[in-house]
């Protein structure tokens, strides 16, 4: 399907009311509210089945909830590849001098602070959810990922790399993968995945940012600072400033991101290039961010949570789609400004926008769908 | 038995070298213990799984085969695994790169 289509806003309410009752609105209810009832309820299908994947493990209970203080727990993998471990700290509990456990540890409690400061979010989950890591994950492991559940840490080879807990950027990055899970899953494969692989580099960066209060002019905007060892050509393994400028090296390769949608590499390794395509929506972020100006978490970084997590946004999402709902999210947060300078900076990455200003009182958000298959159902 | 292993994604996402081990040319104490490690594993009876998992982010991915006689077993798994023999078997494959 390539028109265009005309979506009309939900009005939230599945939020607060249980779909029979959206049912019932939206085949008896007045003609004004049955259409946005309807679109109402097409959002709670898409909630439902995105939590019928279970994206991530539990969600925190009420006790978890009222307390709002990180609740972390450090495991020593011991150069296995078996998850947890050994518990070796807990919250609170006595420094240990081993570096990677106190990287982690520290690290999870700065990307706390980060989420609960900034977005009022207690956890990943809102809920308080305890936050649990693995360190010396493997032997020689060259990676951190989050399983769904958990953060791991290698130890990496010495040679390539080092330690995965010595970037805080890289710590923020794997958590804010748990968070997107339980916001909004977006599919890791394709560019739905590139942007769930952007923002944990938006939200890993923010971290940093927050931690070391740099302003987006102040920042070095680099994702995994450290990691590559001593003699790896390169100053990190991503650049959100400049995509494909982090490393050249003999036995690493070159930064293979492209920094516009022109440059956009089609390939069937990394669930289809997810780590390599989100240096367009990364310079995105950046580009707003530096047209802003100030603390980067304080404008663009708001609207790019709100726009995830908005109920507009499907979990197939395209670039297009992403970038529609965050010209959208910034006019409504901060005025039309604000809109300009986000639509300008997708804009430089050559990611088409389309987006209809609202009119009145009627919020309406054009999507110009350019993939089949990517229906947000919402009609 | 010829065994082909190639690892990709991760949060690096730096693809490791396609690595390859004929049993046939190892010593036989050597060979007898790959493929030891592969009947642990139980590759033969793995199931593919789907790349994409909700929920989850930055996982290795591996594609590994084994070819002995006329068959031929090609299978994608991502990493954490549910069995620690595979892990074994990764490792011990990827110690030949
Ligand atoms: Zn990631």
């Amino acid at each position: 399907m390539n028109t265009s289509e005309r979506a009309v806003a939900s009005l939230g309410l599945h939020h607060v009311l249980p779909p029979y009752m959206l049912e019932h609105l939206a085949e008896n209810g007045p003609e004004r509210l049955r259409e946005a009832a309807r679109a109402d309820l097409a959002v709670d299908r898409q909630l439902r089945s995105a939590r019928a994947a279970r994206p991530i493990a539990r969600y925190g209970t009420a006790a978890e909830a009222a307390d709002t203080t990180p609740n972390r727990t450090v495991y020593d993998a011991k150069n296995r590849r078996q998850l947890p471990g050994v518990e070796v700290l807990r919250e609170g509990g006595q420094p240990v001098s081993d570096i990677a456990v106190t990287e982690a540890y520290d690290g999870l409690g700065a990307t706390f602070t980060f989420w609960w400061e900034v977005f009022g979010r207690n956890s990943i989950d809102g809920n308080g959810l305890p936050l649990d890591a693995s360190v010396h994950y493997g032997r020689d492991y060259d990676n951190a990922f989050w399983d769904g559940q958990q953060m791991v840490f290698g130890d990496g080879d010495g040679t390539l790399f080092n330690r995965f807990t010595v970037s805080l950027d890289v710590i923020g990055h794997e958590l804010a993968h748990g968070v997107t899970g339980a916001v909004r899953d977006l599919v890791y494969e394709g560019q739905s995945g590139a942007l769930n692989e952007s923002m944990s580099d938006v939200f890993g960066s923010l971290v940093k940012q927050y931690a070391a209060h740099q302003t987006a002019e102040e920042a070095d905007w680099l994702i995994g600072a450290g990691l590559l060892a001593a003699g790896v050509q390169g100053t990190a393994l991503r650049s959100m400033k400049a995509p494909g400028t982090a490393y050249d090296d003999p036995n690493l390769g070159k930064d293979p991101q492209p920094a516009t949608m022109t440059d956009f590499v089609e390939m069937t390794d990394d669930n289809g290039g997810v780590h390599v395509n989100s240096g367009i929506p990364n310079r995105a972020f950046y580009l707003s961010a530096i047209g802003f100006g100030g603390y980067a978490w304080e404008q663009a970084g708001r609207i790019w949570f709100e726009a995830l997590s908005g109920p507009g946004l499907s979990t197939a999402a395209t670039f297009t789609e992403f970038a529609a709902a965050t010209v959208a999210q910034a006019n409504t947060l901060f005025g039309p400004e604000a809109g300009a300078v986000v639509a300008d900076a997708w804009g430089q990455v050559a990611v088409e926008v389309v987006v209809e200003l609202p009119e009145g009182d009627d919020p309406v958000v054009d999507v110009t769908q350019t993939e089949s298959g990517a229906e947000a159902g919402a009609e | 038995m010829i065994l082909t292993l190639y690892r990709s994604g991760g949060f690096a996402a730096v693809a490791q070298p396609e690595v390859s081990v004929d049993t046939s040319t190892l010593p036989k104490d050597e060979a007898d213990h790959v493929e030891s490690a592969v009947r642990e594993a139980r590759v033969a009876e793995l199931a593919g799984q789907p790349a994409a998992v909700p929920g989850a982010g930055d996982r290795f991915v591996y594609e590994l085969t084994v070819h002995e006689g006329n068959t031929r077993h090609t299978v994608k798994v991502t990493e954490p695994f549910a069995d620690p023999a595979l892990g074994t078997l990764i490792d011990l494959l990827s110690s030949y790169s």
